[in-house]
């Protein structure tokens, strides 16, 4: 069985960091600085919105907007899914097509999870750091 | 939904076997609406063809759907073969309704300890995948997966349990079911209830008790589990929650550093930049504590210990420690203390109070508290008048992931269950190089990898975690030693007062 036939859900961080759809953008920063994540979802009785530090510098940094702005006015409303058993490679796939390192996950088509590339990717990168590094 | 979970009813035809138990259980199964009944193994006392054939007598007068695995009782003498002949599979799926229950033979021939081995593991997995959509998954194994309190020592759970517990954590499994160890027990670990039945019909009962069965009780919102001996019953609630966001945190109101495996000596195993990356990067955490939970030294001789010394002025910020067996060893029992200032170290603040327990012993790998030092430790946390409490030692309370089961404490299960009952916020341990962190009912358990030895077991390399104590919540996650990375263990909600 290869790894990446197996539901996306073997990968899938359950529990999410989030914010208020009114929290400012430097407050929401703030929070991802703390808890070093690159990305939240934004919550408003459900997830109604994400962004991650990329969207940051896209759309706060280079355009000059304000940071007491909300996070509601820089989220990406469209979100895009995959459900929780989506094969690995379908999910990688679709991640491609929409040029994302981040899926949020979806179990009876509510937003529960969230599979980033880097989570694949930090082993690999690991070894390859000590193995550069080694005395 | 309904299960009747039994186990150990260890059928003979010798006194051992208490035939009036166990037809009193079968009459409250059959009077009760249970969907099914799953029998957790060793059904019989010694896998001999009578045996087998007397059980498959006595479990005619049960009328409901019922699986029965085989326990390391069934496969003594080569009784596997006979399992089969007048039982069924080893291994194998149930189809209910709405729900998919995977049962495992974790048997060893002629061996009370259980293994789940790689090919099975795989079929396990298998199994998992092609199920992963079912709202309910149940897996039933013999071995019990957490130790459990009153099994005298802990060396009989399954050689990879900490492996079977991961995957069944990333599959969403709802439920576990086992026996094993003749005594009732019932824990949540990260919202997936592991419901352990007691002894059915065996005399063999531990500490006195009496015998007992598991009625389960399964619906969208919880799992209860009411542990049934025969004048009383106790009551175990654990909602299903295989999700969570988590919006406030609110203030950040302490920090603590836990580190282990230094292993400060002239060898190469101890690798020198790595320390000096983390001592950096702790201080600039500014944490209010660093916790070392063991093998500070490679060996306890005085050599090494004369590094330690050194090496660890660089830590800036009040620092505690536990011996880990290496610390210990040679005269590492003089040194130590001298070190360190004491054996079990203690640390206060307003929010919380730290107990350390050295559970290593001198020139033996096998880790205790004992039960002079669990009282002792009971005694203490219950006059602590701080909100937090928190514990450390060096060998592990549960199963990690990639290590058998030598790193566990011998008398894991007592610990166990004794700090969750306390309800003690964090247990902080530091053996088997693994970074892991889980929760156990009410108490978080966090082990480290070491911080600066080339022995690790995680791809991710040397690392050390920070605990971070909001108002709301409390977060775990570990860091690179050497490049100072993060990557998150867990988060939970703090338990309220």
């Amino acid at each position: 069985m290869s790894e990446f036939s197996v539901p996306i859900r073997q990968y899938t961080t359950k529990k999410l960091i989030g914010t208020p759809e009114n929290e400012t953008i430097q407050k929401a920063c703030q929070k991802m600085v703390e808890f070093r994540i690159g990305s939240l979802v934004v919550y408003n009785e459900k997830v109604v919105g994400f962004f991650t530090k990329g969207d940051i510098i896209e759309r706060v940094v280079a355009k000059g907007l304000s940071y007491v702005e909300p996070v509601s006015k820089i989220m990406t409303r469209d979100l895009i899914t995959a459900d929780i058993d989506t094969p690995v490679y379908r999910v990688l796939e679709l991640m491609q097509q929409h040029q994302i390192r981040h899926m949020l996950i979806t179990e009876e088509g509510r937003i529960t999870g969230l599979f980033s590339l880097k989570d694949l990717v930090d082993p690999e990168k690991q070894l390859i750091e000590t193995a550069i590094s080694s005395e | 939904m309904r299960i009747a979970h039994i186990s150990d009813s260890h059928i003979t035809p010798g006194a051992e076997f208490q035939k009036e138990v166990f037809y009193q259980i079968v009459r409250e199964i059959n009077s009760e609406p249970f969907d099914l009944v799953v029998h957790t193994g060793d059904i019989t006392d010694t896998g001999l063809r009578e045996a087998y054939e007397y059980s498959q007598k006595m479990i005619e007068p049960i009328k409901k759907p019922m699986i029965i695995i085989p326990g390391n009782h069934d496969s003594r003498n080569v009784g596997y073969e006979l399992f089969e002949e007048y039982l069924g599979d080893l291994n194998g799926v149930y189809k209910g309704e709405d729900y998919i229950l995977i049962y495992v033979d974790s048997s060893i021939s002629d061996r009370n300890e259980g293994r789940v081995g790689s090919s099975k593991f795989e079929w396990l997995k298998s199994q998992l995948v092609k199920y992963s959509s079912k709202k309910l998954k149940i897996v039933a194994v013999h071995h019990h997966l957490v130790p459990i309190p009153k099994a005298g020592t802990e060396r009989n759970v399954l050689f990879n349990a900490g492996d079977l517990m991961d995957l069944f954590q990333r599959y969403d499994v709802d439920l576990v079911l086992s026996g094993h160890r003749h005594y009732p027990n019932v824990v949540s670990v990260d919202g997936m209830v592991i419901s352990n039945a007691g002894c059915m019909s065996c005399r063999k009962v531990r500490a006195g008790d009496v015998c007992s069965y598991n009625q389960i009780e399964v619906t969208p919102e919880d799992i209860t589990v009411t542990i049934k001996r025969l004048q009383s019953s106790r009551e175990y609630k654990s909602p299903r929650l295989k999700s969570e966001i988590f919006i406030s945190e609110g203030k950040k109101l302490a920090r603590i550093v836990q580190i282990a495996g230094t292993f400060f000596s002239d060898h190469k195993i101890f690798e020198r930049r790595k320390y000096e990356n983390a001592v950096k990067k702790i201080n600039s955490l500014s944490p209010d504590l660093v916790m070392h939970c063991g093998d500070i030294v490679e060996k306890g001789i005085p050599h090494n210990y004369d590094l330690a010394h050194k090496y660890l002025e660089a830590i800036e910020v009040p620092t505690v420690y536990t011996p880990g067996p290496r610390d210990i060893n040679y005269i590492g029992y003089e040194l130590f203390p001298r070190l360190t200032g004491g054996w079990d170290q203690g640390f206060e603040t307003p929010l919380f109070r730290v107990h350390g327990v050295n559970s290593s012993q001198y020139d033996s790998d096998v880790g205790a508290v004992g039960r002079f030092g669990l009282r002792n430790l009971e005694n203490v946390i219950k006059e602590q008048d701080q909100e937090m409490s928190i514990v450390f030692l060096h060998h592990n309370v549960v199963p990690l992931p990639h290590i058998r089961e030598k790193g566990l404490l011998e008398d894991a299960g007592d610990v166990l269950k004794s700090l969750c009952d306390l309800k003690v916020d964090l247990v902080l341990t530091g053996h088997s190089s693994y970074p892991y962190a889980t929760k156990v009912d009410k108490t978080i358990i966090s082990n480290t990898n070491a911080v600066s030895c080339q022995y690790v077991r995680s791809l991710y390399g040397n690392s050390f975690n920070v605990i971070d104590i909001y108002e709301k919540l409390i977060n775990i996650s570990e860091i690179n030693s050497l490049w100072g990375s993060k990557r998150i263990l867990g988060i939970w909600r703090r338990n309220s007062r």
